[in-house]
């Protein structure tokens, strides 16, 4: 039977074959810094006063799921 | 007059917002200099600005200073009472 915990069974391991070789996804989100703002008027408008951090939805094809 | 009024609404709603988005950065960057200052000079310009509104049209929220003659919150114009 398959017993999800690691190392208690040893004819029936939890990591199917295919997945020993390759590790699993991580994700990772790189640490911001300060760098220039914007002024509070255009932060408004735009949602975010870090320009690193506008992103209009729409404007990158590859995030724009609707067009 | 009514225009300048928006106006120094729309400065208050924008300083505020910059405080605020600072605020979300200071939270997982709690030592950052050049941050804490932009903060608290966000934070100084907003309570000038609403002082400067306050005296010209009225309290903002509800009253943050106290009249012991009348209840001014109802002297602002009210949305529907806009032209």
């Amino acid at each position: 039977m398959y017993n999800p915990v690691y190392g208690t069974n040893r004819l029936f391991s939890c990591y199917s074959p295919c997945m020993t070789t390759f590790k699993l996804a991580h994700a990772y989100v790189p640490f911001q810094h300060l760098n220039c703002i914007y002024p509070p008027m255009l932060g408004l408008e735009s949602g975010t006063i870090f320009p690193e951090l506008n992103s209009p939805y729409g404007t990158d094809p590859e995030y724009t799921v609707d067009e | 007059m009514e225009l300048e009024r928006e106006q120094l609404l729309k400065e208050i709603m924008a300083t505020d917002f910059s405080a605020f988005d600072l605020h979300l950065y200071l939270d997982t960057h709690p030592c950052d200099q050049r941050a804490l200052m932009l903060y608290y000079s966000y934070v100084q310009k907003s309570g000038y600005l609403k002082n400067q509104y306050e005296r010209q049209y009225g309290p903002l929220n509800s009253p943050r200073f106290f009249n012991s003659y009348r209840w001014q919150w109802i002297d602002s114009p009210w949305p529907w009472e806009r032209q």
